[in-house]
């Protein structure tokens, strides 16, 4: 099961926290990655609608830690980790989050051949 | 070591659950009938010939309550009994961990890939050279979560030569290279000759 790349769902009313924001970032920048088909959520992914696919846990030193659950084309698969790992600090950075980031993880959980829709 | 105790655990629980239905089916069906003769619970007991079974097992128990070299094998049997139990217990309680192919491992993180798309990918990069169908690519990971692995297909091609062979592993560089992986494969003619 893969998460259609949209955009998260907006909760202005509420202040979102920097997991969540962190993890939302995360999500956007990895499906704006070239080369990535979706988000793969996993079991814990309930009533997160805008991180699905992203598992936030906090250090003790006070950053997040990532892991970003991926199903990908068929490319070179280092080169793509290394890019969405990019993409994330990017995004981290540019949101002013980025002293918070910690290690990215991606998981490439499924690759999807080409013309073939995601399950 | 876990391997194994999951699956004896596998093998016992399978086997318990025959034995428990077989069981519920005789009950069931000795239940049908009243009495003591035919299809009743007695009537299986006296088929299944339970009271010599409980003549016999009446000695050996008696014969295990009192001191001597049976008592000391029954000790030990005990203590066999717990250590398989617990053994089965680790095999159905260990929590089971996907192993990942390791891509890169620092300090900024970790990249890491499924091995059954993986697989799949190198059964359908072999599958490009002509006559060749695979069978089955497997991804193994490296051991202690170190990066790379082995990677090992089966595949069948009509003429089972080192040209074909060299071939497939050239299909397959592009995905060994970019993961670390040692690659094997293993090509049986159409006839059945390697």
């Amino acid at each position: 099961m893969i998460d259609d790349p949209q955009p998260p769902a907006a909760e202005p009313d509420r202040p979102r926290s920097a997991r969540e924001r962190l993890s939302e970032l995360a999500a956007q920048a990895a499906l704006a990655t070239e080369g990535v088909v979706g988000l793969y959520p996993s079991p814990v992914d309930v009533a997160r609608p805008g991180a699905t696919g992203v598992l936030c846990a906090e250090r003790a030193d006070g950053r997040y830690e990532l892991r970003v659950q991926l199903a990908v084309k068929p490319v070179a698969l280092r080169e793509l980790g290394d890019r969405v790992r990019t993409a994330v600090a990017a995004a981290a950075a540019g949101d002013g989050l980025g002293d918070r980031l910690g290690p990215v993880d991606v998981y490439i959980r499924d690759i999807v051949p080409p013309g073939e829709v995601p399950a | 070591m876990i391997l194994l105790a999951r699956g004896l655990a596998r093998l016992t629980t399978f086997l318990l659950l025959v034995a428990l239905a077989l069981a519920g089916a005789i009950a069931g069906f000795g239940s049908i009938g009243s009495g003591n003769g035919g299809v009743s619970l007695p009537g299986f007991a006296r088929l299944l010939h339970l009271d010599r079974l409980e003549a016999s097992t009446g000695e050996l128990l008696g014969a295990l309550e009192s001191d001597g070299p049976i008592a000391i094998l029954s000790a030990l049997g005990g203590l066999g009994a717990i250590a398989l139990g617990v053994f089965l217990l680790v095999g159905l309680l260990w929590p089971r961990r996907e192993r990942l192919v390791v891509l890169r491992r620092d300090e900024a993180g970790l990249i890491a890939a499924r091995r059954r798309p993986l697989g799949q990918v190198a059964e359908a990069l072999a599958e490009q050279v002509g006559d060749v169908a695979a069978h089955r690519g497997r991804v193994r990971p490296a051991r202690r979560g170190k990066p790379g692995g082995r990677l090992r297909v089966r595949a069948t091609a009509r003429e089972s030569t080192d040209a074909t062979r060299a071939a497939v592993e050239r299909e397959l560089e592009p995905l060994s290279d970019d993961l670390g992986l040692r690659t094997k494969v293993t090509l049986t003619g159409a006839q059945g000759v390697d």
